[in-house]
């Protein structure tokens, strides 16, 4: 497919969407105000803008959204390299992994509150809490993906645990983890709207407890595209990160 | 005439190695054993090109394996310089058919991996790896990709980071088994070079009778289940070798007859 095709059709998708919103909205199924229809929530977007709303909220939410989730990264791919390649520590660790993992992270928010107070820690802790469990086992997964005959000739020639980690495992482990950290991405900006539902008085999560309370659904709606949007962008971004990653580390190989 | 014995570099003395079937495999009850390696003895002499032959399943590979460290007999010992195998030494370095090169890193960057896990310092390591890159022909190709080469020449860079922390003993098992006739062909002419220029001990693992018969010092024939020793054949023809010589043939007969069975008497006849 050619690349000026797969945009034209990306296109033609959006704007099926919005006619069908439109449609829907127009039909009065529900009662006016409770959908408001795509040009509605053009203009609650505009005002937005215009009250100098929307790039705080954005820049705010962009903020925590990326300190929880680099905190998830560099805390949990040493933590997932290291479990997946001692099985002692993965005997000790994984139950608890997976334990804890089925928990959601909003069921921490009270606790969160509690513990960080007021302020950005909860949000960053909610989707820090988001993205570890997946950037963990992903790098754990990724450890074992390595092909065992390289650890052959890494230990072959004499390497230490630390050289053999560090030399060997991580890089071969990285495109197996690099598509485990761009999902962790994903879920964990799920996550943001919970994040911010609670603790923090900005943000675009707080855009729609704010817009809800407001009695505003054209603001509530407004904010849900913005994280739609932005959630598209970071893909996008990560994806051409990790293409360009990948080419580095060789995973392109024959 | 005066014969100089050569010093034993690798002795193997009655090795067996069992498996146990895991669970699963058909046809096969779990836990029974079956025996890869019967009662192999073998002394492996210093500067030698030997060659194991012998057909899938003849435990040639296991043998190897268990030389370089990489696996324990069930039974029996392997000494090399008088002192016992137990795990791999860089010092005895492996080569296998699928290269098992770094895909992240450089064709340089392979070559001076064994010298970085040794701690040598940068220019020295450097240094060394681009003669080895000149030693097998890959002069100018440091700063590809592996996954850039053809499978020729990653094998190459395979060599190449071996020999950098010149070792001893070359391990290889197998090494040409995934390239075209030709290429072949060559590697193994390649091989020789530079086996003539830098004198390592080789054991070499292979299936294909010409490979063994145009490498091979001594070429050491095995029967399969259980994996034991037929015959050792040395190999008198000179270097390099006329693969279409009359020695060349002779010697490849002598293969044949020692790999097929029944016709134990011509060999003796042969030999």
């Amino acid at each position: 497919m050619r690349r000026t095709e797969r945009l034209f059709l990306s296109m033609a998708g959006f704007l099926t969407l919005l006619t069908v919103w439109h449609l829907i909205s127009r039909a009065g199924i529900f009662p006016p105000g409770l959908l408001p229809s795509p040009l509605t929530v053009a203009a609650a977007v505009r005002e937005l803008w215009v009250r100098g709303v929307l790039l705080m909220s954005i820049a705010d939410s962009l903020y925590r959204f990326t300190a929880g989730y680099a905190l998830a990264v560099f805390l949990g791919v040493p933590f997932g390299l290291l479990t997946g390649w001692s099985r002692r520590l993965e005997a000790f660790v994984e139950p608890l992994l997976q334990t804890l993992r089925p928990i959601s992270p909003i069921a921490w928010l009270p606790l969160a509150v509690l513990w960080f107070g007021i302020g950005n820690r909860p949000t960053i802790f909610i989707i820090f809490l988001a993205a570890f469990f997946p950037v963990t086992l992903s790098a754990i997964a990724a450890v074992k993906s390595v092909d065992p005959l390289l650890l052959r000739v890494a230990q072959n020639f004499g390497a230490t645990p630390g050289q053999m980690l560090s030399k060997v495992v991580a890089p071969a482990a990285f495109p197996y983890l690099a598509s485990g950290l761009h999902m962790a991405l994903g879920t964990a900006w799920v996550f943001l709207v919970a994040g911010e539902m609670v603790g923090v008085r900005s943000g675009l999560g707080f855009l729609i407890i704010d817009g809800r309370n407001q009695v505003r659904y054209d603001l509530v709606m407004a904010a849900m595209v913005i994280i739609g949007l932005l959630g598209l962008s970071i893909d996008r971004l990560m994806r051409a990160v990790e293409l360009l990653a990948l080419g580095r580390f060789g995973a392109r190989r024959s | 005439m005066l014969e100089i014995k050569p010093r034993v570099k690798i002795k193997v003395s009655s090795v067996s190695k069992q498996w146990s079937v895991a669970a699963g495999k058909q046809g096969l009850h779990e836990g029974q054993r079956f025996a890869a390696l019967e009662d192999v003895s073998l002394e492996v002499y210093e500067g030698e090109f030997l060659c194991l032959l012998g057909p899938s399943g003849c435990g040639k590979t296991t043998l190897l394996n268990i030389l370089a460290g990489f696996e324990r007999p069930t039974s029996g010992s392997v000494l090399i310089d008088g002192a016992p195998v137990e795990k791999p030494h860089p010092r005895r370095i492996t080569i296998f058919q699928e290269y098992a090169l770094l895909p992240w890193r450089t064709v340089l960057g392979n070559v001076e991996f064994g010298l970085e896990m040794a701690r040598v310092p940068k220019q020295q390591r450097r240094r060394k790896a681009k003669e080895l890159l000149d030693l097998v022909g890959l002069t100018g190709a440091e700063g590809k990709m592996t996954w850039e080469l053809s499978g020729g020449m990653r094998q190459r860079v395979a060599v190449a980071r071996s020999l950098a922390v010149d070792p001893d003993v070359l391990f290889m098992d197998e090494p040409f088994g995934a390239l075209d006739a030709l290429t072949r062909i060559r590697m193994e002419e390649e091989l020789v070079r530079i086996w003539l220029q830098k004198k390592k001990t080789i054991v070499f693992v292979t299936h294909d009778i010409d490979e063994a018969v145009y490498l091979a010092d001594r070429i050491v024939v095995f029967t399969a289940l259980p994996g034991r020793i037929r015959e050792i054949i040395p190999a008198s023809a000179g270097r390099p070798r006329d693969r279409t010589g009359f020695d060349f043939v002779r010697l490849r007969e002598k293969v044949f007859a020692a790999l097929s069975l029944g016709h134990k008497e011509a060999v003796e006849y042969y030999l």
